[in-house]
C-alpha cells in the first residue's frame, strides 16, 4: 500500500518529456526482446532445415553409392561365373525396386530424373538377357563361366555407363 | 457392368518366368502363352470382359519373356482388340507396362500387318486366332526346331 502510494506520488512529479522518455525505453527494449526472439528462432529453424536437407542428401548418396557397388558384385559375380544364370531375373527385379524407390525421392527432392540410371536398369539386363549364350545357359543348375566375348561385352558396358553414378551423386550433392 | 477376368503370373503360371522360348529355358514367354494367356484371353472375350494380367506376382522378367507372350497375344487377336481388352497391371517394375504397351504391341501387330508367323519350339495344344471376327481355335504354327 506504501509502495503504489509512492509510485503514484512519483509518476504524478514526472513531467511529460519523463512519461515520453519511459514509454519510448519501454517500447524500444520490448522491440529489442521480440526482434531477438524471431531473429533465434528464424536462425534456428534454417540450422534446423539445413542439417535436414544435408541428412537426406547424405542418405541418397549412401544408397546411391550401396546400388553401384550391388552392380559390380553382380558384374563381377557374373563374369568370373559364380552366380546362377537364373537368379538374375529375380536379382534385377528387386535392384529396379530399390532403384526406383531411390530416384522417385531423388526426382521429389532435386529434381534429378527418374531415368538416370536406365541403362542399368533396363539395358543392361537386356544385354545380359537377349544375350545367346546367356540362354543357352539359362537352366543350368550349377554356375557356369561366361565366354571372353561376353566377358568383354559387359566389361565395355561398365566402361562406358560406370560415371553415372558419380554423376548421380553430383547432381544430388549440387542440388 | 461385369467385372474383369483376372490372371497372375505368380499364381497361374510360374514365380520365375524364364526367357523366350521353350527349347531354350523352361517357364518361357512361349510357354506361358500358350498354356494361360490365349485361353484367358479368348474367355475374356466370349464373356465379354477386359482381362487383367497381374506381372507383379512373379520374382522378375526378361524381355524376351514378355515380348514372346504378350507379342503373339497381338499376332492372333490384332492390336485394336487386345488394346481395347488388356489390362497391365505392374506396379513393381511400371516399365514393364510402359514397354508392353508402345513397344511390344506396335512391333507385333507391325509384324502381324506383314504377316511374319510367330516361332514355336514346342508342340502346344490347339489356341486361338481371331479371324474374320471369329475366334478360331487349332493349332496355328508347328515347331520349326525341335526341343
Amino acid at each position: 500500500m506504501g509502495n503504489a502510494l509512492y509510485y503514484c506520488i512519483t509518476f504524478s512529479n514526472w513531467s511529460r518529456s519523463d512519461i515520453i522518455n519511459f514509454w519510448y525505453t519501454l517500447i524500444t527494449g520490448l522491440g529489442i526482446l521480440i526482434n531477438s526472439g524471431i531473429a533465434l528462432y528464424i536462425v534456428s529453424n534454417i540450422q534446423k532445415n539445413q542439417v535436414n536437407k544435408r541428412l537426406i542428401k547424405d542418405h541418397l548418396i549412401s544408397e546411391i553409392k550401396d546400388i553401384r557397388n550391388d552392380y559390380k558384385d553382380l558384374l563381377s559375380n557374373l563374369t568370373n561365373g559364380v552366380i546362377l544364370p537364373s537368379s538374375i531375373l529375380p536379382w534385377f527385379k528387386l535392384m529396379n525396386i530399390k532403384i526406383n524407390d531411390i530416384m522417385s525421392l531423388a526426382k521429389k527432392k532435386y529434381n534429378v530424373e527418374t531415368d538416370y540410371l536406365k541403362p542399368y536398369t533396363d539395358d543392361l539386363r537386356d544385354l545380359i538377357t537377349e544375350n545367346k549364350e546367356f540362354e543357352a545357359i539359362f537352366n543350368s543348375t550349377t554356375s557356369v563361366s561366361l565366354s571372353n566375348g561376353f566377358r568383354m561385352n559387359i566389361i565395355a558396358f561398365q566402361q562406358k555407363h560406370n560415371h553415372l553414378f558419380n554423376e548421380l551423386v553430383i547432381d544430388v550433392n549440387d542440388a | 457392368m461385369a467385372n474383369n477376368k483376372v490372371i497372375s503370373v505368380g499364381d497361374d503360371f510360374h514365380i520365375r518366368p524364364s526367357l523366350r522360348y521353350s527349347a531354350t529355358s523352361e517357364n518361357s514367354g512361349e510357354d506361358f502363352y500358350h498354356k494361360v494367356l490365349n485361353m484367358a484371353f479368348a474367355d475374356a472375350l466370349e464373356h465379354k470382359v477386359k482381362l487383367t494380367v497381374n506381372l507383379d506376382t512373379a520374382e522378375g522378367y526378361a524381355i524376351s519373356f514378355l515380348d514372346e507372350s504378350f507379342g503373339n497375344l497381338v499376332y492372333d487377336f490384332g492390336l485394336g482388340i487386345v488394346s481395347k481388352n488388356i489390362e497391365i497391371i505392374s506396379n513393381d517394375e511400371p516399365h514393364w507396362k510402359e514397354k508392353i504397351l508402345n513397344e511390344i504391341f506396335l512391333k507385333w501387330e507391325d509384324r502381324r500387318q506383314k504377316n511374319e508367323r510367330p516361332k514355336v519350339t514346342k508342340r502346344h495344344n490347339s489356341w486361338y486366332r481371331m479371324v474374320d471376327h471369329q475366334l478360331i481355335l487349332e493349332e496355328w504354327e508347328t515347331p520349326s526346331i525341335t526341343a
